[in-house]
């Protein structure tokens, strides 16, 4: 068997960001991961999903996007991708779809049910004879009983170098703080395969199961919240994989796509007013050395006097400016003060302070103890209370989320709306809820 | 005097005392030991149950035996016994367990003199109605006779104030677990941890389990070390493992404590595998010491220090240093989510299972009270944890070396909405402190008369005259104790495979919609 | 100590002389003797006896007593069975029960007896007998015990001696027909003063109504003429004509001559496998009137009924009749203390309890054999 060389790239989210330069950097990295995998001469490239941050995204990326798959395309590497839970809805067009339809890539992710059993059909890349097969992401995991019911028999008969791609976490492998409890079993995958490649964890990771084959998370080249900025700045690298498959053994080798360097500080505003708060922001960043770098800053912490509004940010962030930043962001959604404690949740991304919000907010809810129907109390129990309504309304508020799309018209617009709500309203689907 | 020829009628109260009422069984009846008996009274009746069975006989003895003889010994041609039924009868000793008038309370007058009883009906019992958040335990049962009338129970209630199953091999514990974790298992307001040591409530090949609920997928999570397709692979990092995890599970001298503690405060979450480094560098500590903790958490964990490659290695995949990290939090998580979480530990030993259970017991008690403190403990279910063979972590010689988390959890778990199902077939070694806060108690049958003195002494009614009816207990027969029930509700546990097929006719198969 | 046991054996065996058992041996007076023979056992048949039978007995016990008083409570009771089969009757109650009162007076010189009887159900009172044939002088030969004087006890036991021919009189009239048969618990002789004209009154509704009545005695003081127990030697001649595997009756053993014990004396083995045999009398104004064949159905009758394994050869309907009259001492003690705590309510125990501790010594030993202590 010839060698087999590979470049393993995952969660682009191109698009993300508001910041354009933020954006811009991105894209960089992305356009940087593209140009080593070509350099290094790999047979072909894997993507493991949420190529584009949204379904719908900007034009502007796009447009770069496909520039870079064509040329890539064009020096004969074929680019094997699987959706993921962010670039792609299951109700309409996607714009991954039409790169799809313009033949800029190859999605190893054909099947059939056969007998209540999922089907999936290998492509086998010319060039080195590797058998590629893989699932796609979906939101909130609602991919993962899929691998539950994978004709696991069919694909592990395959005889040759097989390499299975997925957009889900292997719950036995993922790291605490990334873990929501959604995982899928290592058991549910496929035995016999070289190579799992594994994206949506926004972290690198790497392990070898019992029988010896390699499941590999790039983490994402650049990042696409906060979050990951923060880590970036904690000392996680970000890149992608280079593969070599020779002789019978595997090697992985991480390559670090290092686009801009990222200064992160925390301020710790407990019990301080919003004038010392400020004073010791702006004393923080006039240490710094802000020039060409991505500077984060986050305060946390609950005023003893003064409110937020109090502290001026914009003169802070003028001073990164005028010194060169290549972008900042000052986080404060973790600011309180005792004058306007309405917002006492804590977290750090949106997503957490939606999740917390909502939490507290349904710990208080209780159905009416006039209602004395058992089946209706439990038919209220399931979708309602406790951790069952955090869900509801957490999927409810995602699927309203969405917004208007350019060229759609309002009565399309209120029917997708609808549509996209009605499982969560519908007592008939509470299992996919 | 009530006429004996009432329809229903099976004997009539004619003597003893409120503890040992005496009734004579109608001829052409079987009063039963367990028999729940029912004495009509103008405004409600008096609920007995019958312990005891005893020949009557206007016959003295000797001379029963004489008429025995005569008759094996076939002097007896030509004779027979005039009126058999009228000299010789059936006295069931039977006490009375409920009165009824307009509510069920502690019955304190005898019934009549001459009373008439009758068999127990549904209608009598229609007091026992399901809780909103209910545990179905099976069906009310008089003697070996099944009542069509389930037994629910404040599923709250009886989960946060523990379950104590006291029964000997073979007499049904885990079809009655799995009946009971069945029933709740798609509900809400609990959650349940099983530590299965003879991995037999998951199901696996064609045996039934709890993998058959209609609604597993959502609500069940089975982790083994030998999983089967879709099941998680038990996997925990030793890094998610502190000091205080061991207590009660592991006997450490005091510097050895220390020598632990110092590994934490240094190493933090990499404290084990320096321990197992080959210089591990803890202050005050001696090497003596650090080759006792090696040796001693060695063997729970499967931890070996391979020399020529000078590094840790792992005897199983069950704790390791790659991947498991998220482990214990997603057991919790679902926990807190109300799923129902299985681990099978019959490839663990004994202390491995209960580290286990140990790691996840506290860290989901500080996460309670945690709450109780914020004030949403409210808003969580109650979390309820299975622990087979209690005496390793109840007995009163385990806990004579010190406190674990499942006795803490004993002793104030419900305070915090966390409790145990504790089975055991040694009662008698349970501190009663541990018995007395173990508020329901399923009983099965146990032929060691030590135990059962036991468990009636913990009990939450007076069973002090239910030995015999304990001993009597048939396979899938039981006896509920509670604080929670009016009275000791004698049930038959329905078999579990029973409950798995007929629930499987209501559920139409719907195929999954697929989109990738 | 042996030799003593050996003499006493030798003097038994010597002074229990079967040689010649003799004759039975009645006043001649006051019966007919028939002589013991052969041709006087008659075979009870293998067949089950169609008549009705009745058996009635009494029970009593003294609740308190003394030398000028004595309470006791009575009871009598009847049953019906047709061979083994019980039968219940609605027309008169199976049982009375009832207390009587016996107090002395002095009257003449002489100290008397007389007797109070309360029922305890008001309506029973018409099978009671009247309470002036119940007073008797405490030296009437009748009642007395050798040359002393009637036990107040015993006296007040006589009430319910007239209670069971009393109310025999009304079960023969509500609950029996032509030929059943009435089987009273001892013999048809009457002792006491007053007592036989209940017996007449019986024996005059048994003959109008045509039920035929009997007594059967479970044990017989009669002798032979050669000093024998008649019963023992009634079993020796059937010993010797090799009756021993068979059931029989004996009769006729001797018949009253006078009005005064007018019956027939007869003795009966009820069951092939029993070894008793009973004294059992027939108003011998009804067995002058009957035939082989009527005397055949008596017994087979009975026969039937005395196949109990409990007690083969006694009449079942006996057994039952005598467990069910019996007032039992936990019965009595139950009664006693009804009646005591009314008196101590009344404040009248210091005065009775004088009295009563006249006769009660015995009790007082019966105490300290039992190791009580009496204050």
């Amino acid at each position: 068997m010839p060698t087999i060389k590979f470049a393993h790239i995952t969660d682009c989210h191109l698009g993300s960001w508001r910041s354009s330069r933020l954006r811009g950097l991105n894209l960089k990295a992305f356009e940087q991961a593209i140009q080593t995998s070509l350099s290094e001469k790999v047979d072909f490239i894997l993507i493991t999903g949420d190529f584009f941050d949204v379904n719908v995204p900007d034009l502007d990326p796009v447009k770069r996007a496909v520039e870079v798959l064509k040329s890539v395309r064009d020096q004969g590497v074929d680019v094997y991708l699987i959706y993921g839970s962010h670039d792609f809805s299951p109700n309409a067009v996607s714009m991954i779809d039409i790169l799809h339809s313009a033949g800029l890539f190859i999605k190893p992710t054909e099947n059939e049910v056969v007998e209540e059993k999922l089907r999936l059909k290998f492509v086998t890349d010319k060039k080195t004879g590797a058998k590629i097969v893989g699932l796609s992401g979906r939101a909130k995991n609602l991919d993962v009983p899929y691998y539950e019911i994978i004709d696991t028999p069919s694909l592990e008969a395959e005889p040759g170098f097989k390499i299975f791609l997925m957009h889900a976490p292997i719950a036995e492998v993922t790291p605490e703080a990334l873990s929501f409890g959604e995982g899928v079993p290592i058991s549910s995958l496929p035995k016999g395969f070289g190579y799992y490649g594994g994206g949506h964890l926004h972290k690198r990771l790497e392990y070898t199961t019992a029988e010896g084959g390699k499941i590999v998370y790039p983490g994402p080249l650049f990042g696409a919240t906060f979050t990951d900025l923060e880590e970036t700045a904690r000392g996680e690298q970000r890149g992608f994989y280079i593969v070599t498959f020779a002789g019978g053994k595997l090697e992985t080798r991480f390559v670090e796509v290092k686009v801009a360097d990222i200064v992160y500080k925390t301020i710790d505003a407990e019990n301080k007013t919003a004038k010392q708060t400020e004073a010791q922001l702006n004393s923080t960043i006039d240490e710094l050395d802000p020039s060409g770098k991505v500077v984060l800053v986050k305060i946390t912490g609950s005023l003893s006097a003064g409110k937020r509004s109090d502290i001026d940010f914009s003169k802070a962030e003028r001073s990164l400016v005028s010194r060169g930043v290549l972008t900042q962001f000052i986080s404060r959604s973790g600011l309180t003060s005792h004058e306007t404690a309405e917002l006492k949740v804590v977290g750090q991304t949106k997503e957490e302070i939606e999740f917390r919000v909502l939490k507290e907010r349904i710990a208080k809810f209780s159905i009416d103890p006039t209602v004395k129907d058992l089946k209706v109390r439990e038919a209220l129990q399931a979708k309602f209370v406790s951790t069952k309504g955090e869900q509801t309304a957490r999927s409810l508020l995602r699927t309203l989320k969405i917004e208007k799309l350019d060229n759609e018209t309002v009565a399309d617009f209120n029917s997708r709306v609808m549509s996209d709500s009605q499982p969560y309203l519908d007592p008939g689907n509470l299992g996919e809820s | 005097m009530s006429n004996p020829s009432t329809a229903g009628t099976c004997g009539e109260v004619i003597a003893g005392e409120s503890s040992a009422l005496l009734i004579r069984q109608k001829s052409d009846k079987q009063i039963e030991i367990g028999d729940l008996l029912v004495e009509d009274r103008e405004d409600g009746y008096i609920l007995l149950q019958v312990y005891d069975l005893m020949y009557g006989s206007q016959i003295p003895q000797v001379a029963r035996e004489l008429i025995a003889g005569m008759t094996l010994e076939g002097y007896g041609k030509g004779l027979e016994l005039v009126e058999p039924n009228l000299r010789n009868y059936v006295l069931a000793v039977a006490r009375a367990i409920l009165r009824m008038t307009d509510a069920p309370h502690v019955p304190k007058i005898l019934p009549a003199t001459f009373g008439s009883v009758r068999n127990v009906q549904e209608r009598d019992l229609s007091f026992l109605t399901r809780p909103v958040d209910s545990i179905h335990f099976g069906k009310v049962r008089s003697g070996s006779k099944i009542l069509s009338l389930d037994v629910y129970l404040d599923g709250i209630e009886v989960f946060s104030h523990h379950i104590l199953i006291p029964a000997t091999t073979g007499r049904g514990k885990s079809n009655l677990v799995k009946v009971m974790i069945w029933s709740v298992l798609d509900k809400d307001y609990c959650g349940i941890l099983i530590l299965d040591p003879h991995n037999e409530y998951y199901g696996k090949n064609e045996t039934l389990g709890l993998r058959n609920h209609p609604r597993a997928k959502d609500y069940l999570r089975y982790y083994s070390a030998n999983p089967g397709k879709g099941a998680l692979t038990l996997m925990i990092n030793i890094r998610t493992i502190r000091p205080n995890h061991f207590n009660g599970i592991i006997e450490f001298s005091e510097p050895q404590r220390e020598a632990m503690s110092v590994a934490y405060s240094k190493y933090k979450e990499k404290w084990i595998e320096n321990i197992f480094s080959p210089k591990p560098e803890l202050p005050n500590v001696q090497l003596g010491t650090i080759g006792v903790l090696q040796r001693k958490l060695g063997r729970v964990l499967g931890i070996d220090f391979d020399e020529d490659e000078q590094k840790v290695k792992f005897r199983t995949r069950v704790f390791t240093t790659e991947g498991g990290e998220a482990t214990i939090n997603d057991i919790i998580k679902a926990l807190e989510e109300s799923k129902k979480v299985i681990i099978d530990t019959s490839a663990l030993e004994d202390q491995a299972e209960l580290l286990i259970g140990s790691i996840v017991a506290n860290d989901i008690l500080n996460q309670h009270k945690w709450a109780k403190e914020q004030e949403t403990l409210r808003s969580k279910p109650v979390v309820s944890i299975v622990i087979e063979e209690a005496p390793r972590v109840l007995g009163d010689q385990t806990l004579a070396s010190g406190a674990n988390i499942y006795s803490d959890i004993a002793r104030e778990g419900r305070k915090f909405k966390i409790g145990l199902i504790a089975i055991t077939q040694l009662t008698s070694v349970i501190p009663k402190t541990v018995l007395a806060n173990m508020n329901t108690k399923i009983i099965l049958g146990n032929e060691l008369s030590t135990e059962r003195r036991s468990i009636i002494e913990s009990a939450s009614q007076d069973l002090s005259s239910d030995d015999k009816n304990i001993a009597s207990l048939d396979k899938g027969e039981a006896i509920i104790s509670s604080n929670f029930t009016k009275f000791a509700v004698p049930i038959a546990i329905p078999l579990f495979d029973d409950v798995v097929k007929s629930s499987q006719q209501d559920i139409p198969k719907t195929k999954p919609r697929i989109v990738t | 100590m042996s030799k003593v046991i050996r003499d006493l054996v030798t003097r038994l065996d010597k002074k229990i002389d079967e040689t010649s058992i003799g004759d039975p041996y009645l006043a001649p007076e006051n019966y007919l003797v028939f002589p013991l023979a052969r041709e006087r056992f008659h075979l009870i048949a293998n067949r089950d006896g169609e008549q009705t039978l009745a058996f009635i007995d009494g029970g009593n016990q003294e609740l308190i007593g003394a030398p000028n008083f004595s309470v006791q409570l009575n009871r009598i009771y009847f049953n019906v069975f047709k061979g083994n089969k019980r039968i219940i009757h609605d027309s008169i109650p199976h049982t009375i029960a009832f207390y009587s009162a016996t107090f002395s007076r002095f009257y003449n010189g002489s100290i008397y007896y007389d007797t109070t009887l309360f029922p305890t159900q008001e309506e029973w009172s018409r099978y009671l007998p009247s309470e002036a044939d119940l007073s008797f002088n405490s030296m009437d030969r009748t009642v007395m015990v050798g040359n002393q004087r009637a036990d107040i006890q015993r006296v007040g036991s006589i009430a319910r001696r007239f209670a069971e021919w009393n109310y025999a009189r009304f079960v023969v009239e509500q609950a029996l027909d032509r030929n059943d048969i009435l089987v009273t618990d001892g013999t048809l002789q009457t002792a006491f003063k007053n007592e036989d004209s209940y017996f007449q009154k019986l024996e005059g509704s048994s003959l109008s109504r045509g039920v035929i009545l009997t007594g059967l005695a479970k044990t017989s003081a009669l002798f032979t003429s050669t000093g024998l127990s008649l019963i023992g030697s009634i079993l020796r001649l059937a010993q010797d004509c090799d009756l021993g595997t068979c059931k029989w009756g004996y009769y006729p053993i001797a018949d009253g001559l006078g009005v005064e014990h007018g019956v027939r004396i007869s003795a009966i083995k009820l069951h092939e496998q029993s070894n008793h045999v009973f004294r059992f009398e027939l108003s011998k104004k009804q067995v002058d009137k009957m035939d082989d064949d009527d005397m055949a159905g008596i017994l087979a009758s009975l026969a039937t009924n005395s196949s109990d394994i409990s007690f083969p050869g006694y009449p079942y309907g006996l057994v039952e009749a005598d467990a069910s009259a019996r007032v039992t001492s936990e019965e009595a003690q139950t009664q006693r203390v009804l009646l005591l705590s009314e008196i101590s309510r009344r404040e009248i125990w210091d005065k009775i309890n004088r009295h009563t501790s006249a006769s009660n010594a015995h009790d007082v030993l019966d105490f300290l054999k039992a190791g009580v202590v009496v204050v």
